[in-house]
């Protein structure tokens, strides 16, 4: 999904599987004013994708976007949004950035708290 | 008038886990004021310390999105249904195609990244000496990213200095600080190198200083004003990094009181990568790395934690109340 696009970050939702399948993303439009360089989940469609996760029972698992350079870490402005007052904003819900190369992902990274800051971890590279 | 409010899945541990509270007033405002008293941890998320809503959380009163301060004001009545909803943003690193192309391959080291190359990018960094055992680690800063590169050695450059990694015949005589901002200026045109400005205040520093005293000095005014720092310690057959993060044991409990003399140019080379090494993690993710000491003794290397010698005046003030710290010196 985040090579789909090659001119703007991809950006969703990752919620659990029904009845304990497989994880799911769940992409949302992206609007940001610069949507090449920055995302904003939309807010009529996240009202949406929360309501219809309340009503499956399904639960939030993870925040993910794209970068389509620079990779797969938080940037400033990421941690700027995911943080209230140095804690984040969405407790217990990872952030999951895809780093692009060329339109391609080259690596893909959760990033969990713990304890007072996020701490990476691969979920995918080229050789994975 | 009393509102139904509906708490977003991820916020509800703010609530006692309920998914909708409610809560009155006569326009969203009151009724986020009313929502913020009665759930004290919500309060931190809905209000900022003056009392504003904060730019974290979007508003639908009933499936109406509600923006800018005119949608605070708007009128609630009697079985309205408020919801919050997080405001779930980000921006790519601020890195342009150039910058990324640079630094393309550390972007790419797994906790440093884009977030780190930022940081980097917006460091000041002064380097307490600019002989031949900081020559290699002011390349390395340079070409790593760091946003400005303070130099501070009132020295004149000697035969000692040429011919390493930086300095050339020409700069014989010259101050060392001017001699290395110029010997600098070609490895990277992202970053500002200049002599140190009497008075400027940076955001880590690496000491190689040429004696104890002076190194013992600039990093307890490091250490003063709570700037993350490195001390390269060369002596005749290696030497040591000593890692000092902010509130880590001081520079004076981890040194080592032994040896002297430079090591040859290989091993002065390796003591300056990983003193560069060093400071550029402490820059790009301070919690990263702990105080520790690293050993580099006729090409073997070794890591210790540092601790705290008894009676420093390092040691943290203890807390009213608080049971005195045993703290143990470094075995």
């Amino acid at each position: 999904m985040a090579e789909a696009d090659p001119d703007q970050e991809a950006c969703g939702l990752v919620v659990d599987g029904p009845a304990g399948g497989e994880v799911e993303p769940w992409p949302l439009p992206n609007r940001a004013a610069d949507p090449r360089r920055a995302y904003l989940l939309g807010p009529p469609e996240l009202l949406a994708a929360l309501r219809r996760l309340d009503a499956e029972g399904r639960v939030l698992l993870a925040v993910y976007h794209s970068h389509l350079a620079g990779g797969a870490e938080l940037s400033q402005q990421d941690l700027a949004s995911a943080l209230v007052d140095g804690t984040p904003l969405l407790g217990g819900v990872a952030q999951v950035v895809v780093a692009l190369e060329h339109g391609h992902a080259v690596l893909v990274r959760a990033h969990r708290w713990r304890g007072a800051r996020y701490v990476g971890g691969d979920l995918w590279t080229p050789v994975s | 008038m009393p509102v139904t409010v509906r708490i977003p899945a991820p916020l509800r541990s703010l609530t006692g886990h309920r998914s909708e509270v409610s809560a009155s007033g006569a326009t969203v405002r009151q009724v986020l004021e009313g929502l913020a008293l009665a759930h004290p941890g919500l309060r931190e998320r809905l209000l900022d310390g003056a009392g504003a809503p904060r730019r974290h959380l979007g508003l639908f009163l009933n499936d109406e999105h509600l923006l800018g301060p005119a949608g605070l004001e708007a009128p609630v009545k009697d079985g309205d249904q408020l919801t919050l909803v997080p405001a779930i943003a980000g921006g790519a690193p601020e890195l342009d195609e150039e910058r990324i192309a640079r630094w393309a391959r550390q972007l790419l080291v797994p906790g440093f990244g884009a977030g780190g190359q930022e940081r980097l990018m917006a460091s000041r960094v002064r380097v307490v000496g600019a002989d031949a055992v900081a020559a290699p680690a002011l390349v390395y800063l340079a070409q790593a990213g760091v946003g400005t590169l303070w130099i501070d050695d009132p020295e004149l450059a000697g035969p000692a200095d040429m011919g390493g990694w930086l300095l050339g015949p020409e700069a014989a005589g010259q101050p060392r600080a001017a001699a290395a901002v110029a010997a600098l200026a070609p490895f990277s045109r992202f970053v500002s190198v200049e002599p140190y400005p009497v008075g400027g205040v940076p955001t880590a520093t690496l000491v190689v200083a040429s004696s104890s005293a002076q190194a013992l000095g600039a990093a307890e005014a490091a250490r003063r004003a709570r700037i993350p720092h490195v001390v390269l310690e060369a002596d005749g057959d290696g030497g040591s990094v000593v890692s000092v993060p902010v509130g880590a044991p001081c520079y004076a409990c981890a040194r080592l009181a032994t040896g002297s003399g430079r090591p040859p140019a290989p091993g002065a080379a390796a003591l300056a990568a990983l003193a560069a090494q060093e400071l550029l993690l402490l820059i790009a993710d301070p919690a990263a790395i702990a105080g520790r000491r690293l050993e580099l003794i006729r090409g073997v290397s070794s890591v210790r934690p540092s601790a705290r010698l008894p009676g420093c005046a390092c040691h943290p003030p203890a807390a009213p109340g608080a049971e005195p710290t045993t703290v143990d010196a470094e075995g």
